[in-house]
């Protein structure tokens, strides 16, 4: 059974024809090239395909391409802009937050929703974020460095 | 399960419906000619679809009125069944009646599945280490469903497993006076979790025990007291307690992660620990 439906990923609008079966991780990697979005689990475990689904993160392999109809979804790719990395992005890069690379995409889009909710999170409340993915290379000591970095350069909104 | 037996790929194509009433959706499933499951949240039928389960039929609920709220009902809290984790945890309402429950909610699994799971899919996933139903059993909370007949029913917490995967869950109708504590105990799973309530009956207060972690299956254990729980002058020990709430209970499972005896032994310090704390911090509420 195929569907129709209209979704906006990365800024841009798209309308899809999909079947009911089809993961978001699939729309995403296959239909649209967006391979950023890493499936590693496939069980909504190790977070490595987390995209945000109106700004909050989710399970791209866990969700299927007809709950997301009518939403905005969020990968790694859209984050840079002009070839100038985003703020995450850039901390990650300058605290060696990755060695194998394979989770990276996955926790900057957790750390991106994390600082949007709360913009200058303690160690506490980052560890207890991130505790929804898995790195098996780097460690976590930098990754908790990148987010401390990234929350002070965004700073807290006005 | 092994990842490699685990796949989406693996997902078999399905009818996809999206009723927008509760009795269209019940009815959808009456009618379905093969195999039919509601789907809210969609995090444990997604991983059913993974590993080869043939469904006909999925019937999509976001759509359905009135299922996200958190609403004061006379003396109830009455949750929507598509009442997310996330919005428990959150819930204002929650956090006036039952502090405790709103903060361990709070630390659930992970983000993504406090803001995709729902709280009617926790009930209805039927596993013992799923944590509501240990909350609505020793809250005394009430589940509203609509059977396959179309008629409005509850059932108390403690009798879920009587409903059957054509029932529709709409509410979970919490007690929201007579509850004097109710705490939540999940850091030490999957050794052993426990929901611990004490709440004003007709007879005087009652301590009532939840367990699911550790165990088969989901069992109640409660105590009548002769004395205020809060009184610290009491004859009744916090480890008294502890010992008449736990010794009913069936006997805990023995796997890989510990032994039956280490999980009652264990049981029965949380247990205590808790009600030596609930001593010290007073009653939840103010009634």
């Amino acid at each position: 059974m195929q569907i129709e439906l209209a979704v906006t990923v990365n800024g841009q609008q798209k309308r899809l024809s999909v079947a009911t079966n089809r993961t978001v991780a699939d729309l995403l990697r296959e239909d649209l090239n967006l391979t950023g979005c890493r499936v590693a689990c496939d069980g909504e475990v190790c977070g490595s395909c987390t995209v945000l689904i109106d700004g909050l993160p989710a399970a791209a392999c866990a969700t299927f391409a007809f709950e997301v109809d009518g939403s905005f979804i969020e990968t790694i790719e859209g984050l840079a802009e002009n070839d100038v990395l985003h703020a995450i992005q850039q901390a990650f890069l300058e605290t060696n937050a990755f060695q194998c690379g394979f989770c990276t995409s996955g926790f900057i889009m957790s750390v991106k929703a994390l600082l949007t909710v709360d913009p200058a999170p303690t160690d506490d409340t980052i560890r207890e974020w991130l505790k929804s993915n898995i790195c098996r290379c780097t460690g976590y000591q930098t990754i908790l460095d990148a987010t401390r970095l990234a929350a002070r350069r965004i700073g807290i909104p006005a | 399960m092994l990842v490699a037996q685990r796949s989406r790929h693996r997902i078999h194509p399905f009818h996809l419906h999206r009723p927008q009433t509760a009795v269209d959706a019940v009815t959808l499933h009456a009618g379905s000619k093969g195999t039919a499951a509601y789907m809210g949240g969609g995090i444990d039928l997604m991983a059913a679809l993974k590993t080869g389960r043939r469904l006909d039929d999925v019937i999509h609920l976001g759509a359905l009125p009135n299922r996200t709220g958190i609403n004061e009902c006379g003396d109830d809290i009455v949750v929507g069944a598509g009442v997310t984790h996330d919005a428990l945890a959150r819930s204002a309402v929650l956090r006036r009646a039952y502090p405790r429950l709103a903060e361990s909610w709070a630390k659930l699994a992970n983000n993504r599945i406090r803001i995709k799971g729902t709280i009617a899919g926790n009930l209805m996933a039927g596993n013992a280490s799923y944590d509501f139903l240990i909350v609505a059993i020793a809250a005394d909370a009430q589940i509203e469903f609509m059977t396959s007949r179309l008629s409005a029913e509850s059932v108390a917490a403690s009798r879920r497993a009587e409903l059957g995967p054509a029932d529709l869950i709409t509410g979970i109708r919490l007690p929201g006076s007579g509850c004097l504590a109710l705490v939540v105990q999940l850091e030490w799973k999957p050794i052993v979790a426990f929901a611990l309530s004490f709440r004003r009956g007709q007879d005087g207060v009652v301590a009532r025990l939840a367990v699911g972690a550790g165990f088969a299956s989901v069992a109640l254990s409660q105590v009548g007291l002769k004395h205020s729980v809060f009184d610290s002058s009491s004859p009744e020990t916090a480890s008294d307690l502890a010992e008449a709430l736990c010794a009913p209970l069936p006997p805990p499972l023995t796997d890989w992660r510990a032994g039956s005896d280490y999980r009652r032994n264990l049981l029965k310090v949380l247990v205590r620990r808790e009600i030596e704390q609930i001593r010290l911090t007073g009653p939840n509420h103010a009634d």
